[in-house]
């Protein structure tokens, strides 16, 4: 360690303070000679998305969703006659940056209702802030989880409960030879309820619980020692709750150290097998796909990105439209939550309704097993 | 309004958090990269209490304190067998300790669901619900703090400490028990972030462990070392500066399909170009 003694440099820190007010007075003048003009009256929305961070991956598709709505409902003349507008600002992955973000829409661009949260940390402090600013909050890419993601009057979420998704795999548990299965899930809110409900199906079942193995990071993990562990309690299938490289590497893995189960996952798992020549791995994984989307929109997503939608992109792509157009059948915005909650919306992505509990009704859910590339129906 | 409000609250938040390492980094030259846990204690305890008992929000603050102090008076003995590198590979491993404890205590934490619904705090039945009298509670917290450093680092402690990140061994020749110097600041540092925890808790309602990892502890390093180790107005520049700056590259006109990644390579430039042409930070007076 050195040291060296300086005198406060007054002039310094004037510098530094003058760059900021010049680059404020510089970018407020940017932003504003950028407005768009108010005279069609925009359905004004704002996201709150993680375009930078852990979730970026997530929050890119999720983007796309938004823009693609934002396209679609302005080129069929708005809603009731009004363009929509979507303000997006970035929450880095970080809590409380999704504050500042939420803060930023709300009081400087004036959204009349937000949508975002890509992650459930992300989306959790937002919950509260639609309550005290009453601004219709939608999270389009979170479950509803009793005791750790509760929405209150004016929020909601576009996935179902996430035990009520998970359950859908009994059918395919019960007809299946499966003796012991383990959860290898990520330390969170999502991949515990994944753990928990798949515990409840095997009980159900009377195959016993499942062997849980949780792991706490996301993304370029080592899984040989999670892989002999399993090997060593005779797993014959394992659910994985991975995201990133973790299920190719899993698979190379389990491949080398001769374990072969029921890989049973999620939707997504395509993508970190897309730079892949050796797709092999992937046949016989069995997904609970719960981005079923109509062909009508996969079409308008893959000609727009080149890319079949996943990671929510559906849902983000819904709830523009549910939120402009309950924007724009009610007087005053704080009405809007009641609005969304007692309507149904047409989208070119199906109907959506939401529940009592302000989560969809259902979110419609198939189990596909893969062969060869491709994800065909299980029955 | 509202969002000047909640940019000055966190600024007053991490202020906070840079004056209490700074004691640690700065006056003491121990480099530690464990406050986030301390951030983390002190806002857990708050929040468990808060929640569970209906406790008045100052006596959970003031029982994290304690509970914080106890648990850093731990650490601090383990970590003053540490010195330099390994001190702050030390102060790591326990950052990764406390947030696992976070991560998998569900009983008590509630583990990664967090814990949702915190209240505001209330003082002679005034609730701080506006974020204005929020923002009056936590620079309240972050000026009173300002001072008692000003004080601990103006007095002779203070001076002690100073000769200790100079040379311990020099001043252990004279006779001062430098391991009570050192223990004595890291858990009135840790003391410190507890405050800041119990106010962020408060304040978004909503914590859970992603808020105190080790990348935490880093942005709170990164506030001391850019603000200017061993100035305690340092520390607030420091929080000034990396609270408020991203938050001024949102208004930039970058192209809407990469604007958020280029503020971040904004972010980091600026951070790298400080770094070079004022390393002692924008008022430090000491460097590492």
């Amino acid at each position: 360690m050195g040291v060296i003694y300086v005198n406060m440099n007054k002039k310094i820190t004037w510098s530094v303070i003058g760059i900021i007010a010049v680059i404020i007075a510089i970018v407020s003048g940017v932003r504003h000679s950028k407005a768009p003009q108010a005279n069609a009256n925009p359905i004004k929305i704002g996201a709150v998305l993680s375009l930078t961070g852990s979730a970026a991956p997530w929050g890119e598709y999720a983007k796309n969703g938004i823009d693609l709505a934002v396209k679609e409902i302005n080129a069929n003349g708005g809603i009731n006659g009004r363009p929509v507008q979507v303000v997006i600002e970035d929450d880095n992955t970080d809590g409380k940056q999704s504050v500042s973000a939420w803060n930023k829409l709300a009081t400087v661009d004036g959204v009349q209702g937000i949508i975002g949260g890509v992650f459930d940390f992300t989306a959790q402090p937002l919950i509260p802030l639609a309550l005290s600013n009453n601004i219709p909050f939608i999270s389009p890419s979170n479950f509803r989880i009793a005791g750790g993601f509760d929405l209150n009057d004016q929020s909601f979420v576009m996935l179902t409960d996430m035990n009520k998704t998970v359950q859908k795999l009994q059918p395919y548990l019960a007809s299946s030879s499966i003796k012991k299965l383990a959860v290898v899930h990520y330390q969170s809110t999502f991949g515990n309820e994944i753990a928990q409900t798949l515990d409840g199906v095997m009980k159900n079942l009377g195959r016993g619980g499942i062997v849980d193995n949780p792991y706490p990071q996301i993304g370029d993990n080592d899984w040989k020692t999670t892989i002999i562990k399993l090997k060593s309690e005779d797993v014959d299938a394992v659910f994985l709750d991975m995201v990133g490289n973790d299920p190719l590497v899993f698979l190379q893995q389990a491949k080398e150290l001769d374990f072969s189960p029921t890989v049973i996952t999620y939707n997504g798992i395509q993508d970190a097998f897309a730079d892949q020549s050796d797709k092999s791995l992937l046949n016989g994984v069995v997904v609970l796909n719960w981005e079923v989307t109509s062909p009508q929109f996969s079409d308008m997503y893959q000609q727009a990105y080149g890319v079949a939608p996943t990671k929510s992109a559906d849902k983000y792509f819904e709830a523009v439209y549910v939120m402009a157009n309950a924007l724009a059948n009610v007087s005053d915005p704080s009405q809007a939550p009641a609005y969304i909650a007692r309507n149904s919306f047409n989208t070119p992505n199906g109907t959506v309704t939401f529940a009592s509990d302000h989560s969809v009704s259902d979110v419609p859910v198939q189990i596909q097993i893969i062969e060869d590339e491709v994800a065909t129906p299980w029955r | 309004m509202e969002y000047l409000i909640h940019i000055a609250i966190l600024i007053s938040i991490y202020a906070i958090l840079g004056l209490s390492l700074n004691l640690v980094v700065g006056f003491t030259g121990l480099l530690s990269v464990t406050q986030a846990a301390f951030y983390g204690i002190g806002a857990y305890a708050t929040a468990i209490l808060l929640v569970s008992t209906g406790m008045n929000f100052f006596l959970a603050m003031f029982i994290g304190m304690i509970i914080t102090g106890i648990i850093a008076l731990v650490m601090g003995f383990v970590l003053s067998k540490f010195k330099d590198d390994y001190y702050a590979l030390g102060s790591f491993g326990f950052n990764v300790i406390i947030y696992s404890i976070f991560l998998n205590w569900q009983s008590l934490t509630n583990g990664p669901l967090g814990i949702p619904g915190i209240p505001r705090p209330t003082l002679f039945g005034f609730t701080f619900s506006e974020n204005a009298w929020f923002l009056v509670l936590s620079a309240g917290c972050a000026v009173a703090i300002y001072f008692i450093c000003q004080f601990i680092t103006k007095s002779s402690f203070g001076r002690v400490l100073k000769a200790i990140r100079e040379d311990d061994k020099a001043i252990a020749v004279f006779g001062y028990r430098t391991l009570w110097y050192k223990l004595a600041i890291f858990v009135i540092s840790a003391v410190m972030a507890a405050v800041a925890g119990s106010l962020f808790a408060s304040y978004i309602t909503f914590i859970d462990p992603s808020s105190f990892t080790l990348t935490e502890s880093i942005f709170i390093l990164a506030i001391v070392i850019l603000g200017g180790l061993a100035s305690n107005k340092g520390a607030i520049w420091g929080a000034v500066f990396l609270i408020l700056l991203p938050e001024i590259l949102r208004f930039v006109g970058f192209p809407d399909e990469i604007a958020a990644q280029m503020r971040q390579v904004v972010y980091g430039l600026i951070l790298i170009l400080l770094m070079l042409y004022r390393p002692q930070g924008l008022v430090g007076e000491y460097r590492l």
